[in-house]
């Protein structure tokens, strides 16, 4: 699931939310590893990490903010012909 | 000695090809040259590794961290130490001459930087490539492809395009185009560095004398090898031809096939391309054709999401997360869940609660000691309840309403790219680009305006809710996330324990936590055992909201029996809980006893968890969640029939 969702760009804020979840939570509970005889629970059979492509990193060359009031403006635009 | 050349052999889970194709490279003319041969597996299953390490020691092995070819192909590179470097398919025999026939043209003029060998099938006969070159629409074919070789290619040529089954690159070429681009993963990145090749003047020729058999696809499906060869088309255009990639969207495989999500995704990651590697004239040039282009493909709700979207992937924004739970205003373990995952996220997303009732961010820490600092609140009022007057939001009171009441939270679903419905309410459709729904367990049937289905993740706490998720609605969870447990008071043994029964439960208005049978149950052991009576306690602690009549119930009976080692503890805080359970000897949950489905009312049972993690032991009913729950090899623990 996650390298199906990596794959594509609509899923991958998904992806980079549950890996971050994930993994965040997992050292959450692991705090308790080193406490004698706690019992800790760990998730089985969840999916390998192996598998998950991480997000190159990402640089814009060009004005963001140019481009983000120009994303807006396109929106604005859409849903005042979808209201028209 | 003329010097060194690598040879780097990308593989992936191809054990059956490497021994052919290693042997062949043992048996080439090395025309006194010595040979480097690295081989990056791709987290292969098939033992490949292990194989080759045994039976081709002069074989460097280089372990990929994941699945990539173009990510591979750098790291052989960086890895390699020759003038020359050769990229070979693992599904390849090569012929003796196959280096020779490469050297001999490279030899011949120093801006030729990068040979492609004449690739044929494998049945020696019929041609794969002997270059790549461009058909029309931005879509590429190899030459000559399914010629018979009849010696018509037998001079060598310069080409525009070469193909990675086999090819070699001076080093020089290669410091100086840089990496394969890892965001094709495989297919087109050789196109994509032709292109740069001859950017920056080396030129790209076709040795005939080196020849190589391959199996063609023995490797990949042709589902795969479509699918990432649309992709990387539109990644390309966006890459280097921008004004050309909104016109491409209608000649585009996916596009012909109908598969619209396909479409939909590369065309955001070839904007994405796109924005890396042009200046922002250009970008809002092609932003504003794709304007007109994209709603009329995708439809207008889907064209605004499509660029709301870009603002996320190109970075201009954080991720939106809207938290739906109808029953934020009073604390629970689903509260705690959703609220411990916002926590974590906070700071990297921009999160806000949907609440249907009056309640503050402060209030969860001093419920739980959870910092939602970060993340906002909206609190929308469902008019139907309002009407209705119920502190409660039971989705079980709409039956026969023409409108779905909970529209008003689909509508609110629209302002966020991830919509998570975190307390399991059915019939919330969601609206926002991506949905999750967490189901701690599906108590409701199927019912009128069911929507879980229209969720993209089904998430469920532990398997217990999936196998229900699944026998109830017919429904397979996408994944489980397990509650984090953080209850731990500090101490790690029995030491300091105090002779103190302990019950952690809500005060449920329908009783269902059994409050009132314990202290009954607590009663009897008193009368039974003078040591009881004399020197144990039994605490009752837990949420009550508002006017609760079940808590008023049990606090009369308490008052009337006058039970003096029987106390109730309604609404502590996060610290003072902890320290019950710090001091508490056993813990007590008898959710479940007496009913005929314990599964209905107990799916998971945290406060038994927390309670096991300071040492009490638990008294629990044997049904439900916590049956799971105490499989997991704790000790100390004890199930209660539900007869007895």
């Amino acid at each position: 699931m996650l390298q199906k969702a990596a794959l594509t760009i609509s899923r991958e804020s998904f992806s980079v939310f549950y890996y971050k979840a994930k993994r965040r939570l997992k050292s959450y509970l692991w705090r308790f590893k080193n406490v004698p005889h706690a019992p800790v629970t760990s998730p089985s059979g969840t999916e390998s990490l192996k598998t998950y492509v991480r997000l190159n990193d990402f640089e814009m060359k060009a004005d963001r903010e140019v481009i983000r009031k120009k994303l807006r403006a396109i929106n604005e635009e859409i849903e005042k012909k979808r209201g028209a | 000695m003329k010097g060194l050349i690598s040879v780097i052999v990308v593989n992936y889970n191809a054990l059956k090809y490497l021994t052919p194709c290693f042997s062949s490279l043992r048996e080439i003319e090395k025309d006194d040259y010595s040979l480097e041969i690295i081989m990056v597996d791709n987290l292969s299953q098939d033992g490949s590794v292990h194989e080759i390490r045994d039976n081709f020691p002069e074989i460097k092995v280089i372990e990929n961290t994941v699945n990539s070819y173009t990510k591979a192909i750098n790291v052989g590179i960086r890895a390699s130490t020759g003038a020359y470097v050769g990229l070979l398919n693992p599904d390849t025999v090569v012929e003796k001459n196959w280096l020779k026939g490469i050297i001999d043209i490279m030899n011949g003029y120093d801006r030729i930087g990068v040979v492609q060998s004449k690739i044929l099938f494998s049945d020696k006969k019929t041609i794969n490539s002997v270059g790549v070159e461009e058909v029309e629409d931005f879509y590429f074919r190899d030459i000559g492809f399914d010629e018979k070789d009849v010696r018509q290619y037998e001079k060598p040529m310069e080409i525009n395009f070469f193909s990675g089954a086999s090819v070699f690159f001076r080093r020089d070429c290669l410091v100086d185009v840089g990496n394969f681009d890892e965001d094709f993963v495989m297919y087109m990145e050789d196109v994509d560095y032709s292109i740069r090749c001859r950017d920056k003047g080396w030129r790209i020729f076709y040795a005939p004398e080196s020849i190589v058999y391959h199996k063609y696809h023995a490797l990949t499906s042709s589902e795969l090898c479509e699918y990432y060869c649309s992709r990387n088309r539109m990644l390309l255009l966006g890459k280097r031809f921008p004004f050309q990639l909104p016109g491409s969207i209608k000649t585009s495989y996916f596009y012909l096939k109908n598969d619209m999500s396909n479409l939909y995704r590369s065309l955001i990651q070839a904007v994405k391309k796109m924005a890396e590697h042009q200046p922002t004239e250009i970008i809002v040039k092609v932003l504003d054709d794709l304007k007109d282009i994209v709603p009329k493909i995708f439809g207008s709700q889907k064209a605004v999401y499509f660029f709301s979207q870009l603002e996320v992937v190109l970075v201009l924004r954080k991720i939106k997360i809207g938290i739906y739970d109808q029953a934020f205003h009073f604390a629970g373990g689903g509260q705690r869940y959703a609220a411990t995952l916002a926590e974590l996220l906070q700071d990297d997303y921009d999160i806000t609660f949907i609440a249907n009732k009056d309640v503050t961010l402060e209030q969860y820490k001093a419920w739980f000691d959870i910092d939602l600092s970060n993340c906002k609140l909206k609190i929308i009022k469902i008019p139907f309840f309002e009407k209705a007057g119920c502190y409660h939001i039971n989705e079980g009171m709409v039956i026969n309403e023409e409108t779905n009441p909970f529209d008003i939270i689909s509508q609110e679903s629209l302002n966020y790219d991830i919509f998570i419905n975190a307390n399991m309410l059915t019939k919330v459709k969601p609206l926002s680009v991506l949905a999750i729904f967490i189901c701690h367990f599906p108590d409701r049937e199927k019912e009128r305006f069911f929507s879980v289905d229209k969720y993209d993740y089904l998430l469920t706490n532990g398997n217990y809710g999936s196998f229900w998720v699944k026998k109830r609605w017919g429904l397979n969870p996408t994944l489980r996330l397990y509650p984090s447990v953080d209850m731990y008071h500090g101490r790690n043994s029995f030491d300091g324990k105090s002779k103190i029964i302990l019950s952690v439960a809500r005060f449920e208005e329908s009783g269902s936590k059994k409050q009132f049978e314990m202290i009954r149950a607590f009663r009897k052991l008193s009368k039974r055992d003078k040591r009881v009576k004399q020197e144990w306690r039994f605490i009752i602690a837990g949420g009550s909201a508002g006017d609760n009549s079940y808590f008023n119930k049990v606090k009369r009976e308490i008052n009337e029996i006058e039970a003096t080692n029987i106390e109730l503890m309604p609404n502590l805080t996060n610290s003072e809980i902890l320290k019950l359970y710090g001091e508490a000897s056993i813990f007590w949950h008898a959710c479940g006893l007496g009913e005929k489905d314990a599964h209905l009312v107990e799916h998971f049972g945290m406060t038994t968890v927390e309670a096991m993690q300071n040492y009490c032991v638990p008294i629990v009913i044997n049904g439900g969640g916590k049956e799971k729950l105490l499989s997991m090899k704790s000790a100390d623990s004890c199930l209660v029939q539900k007869k007895s």
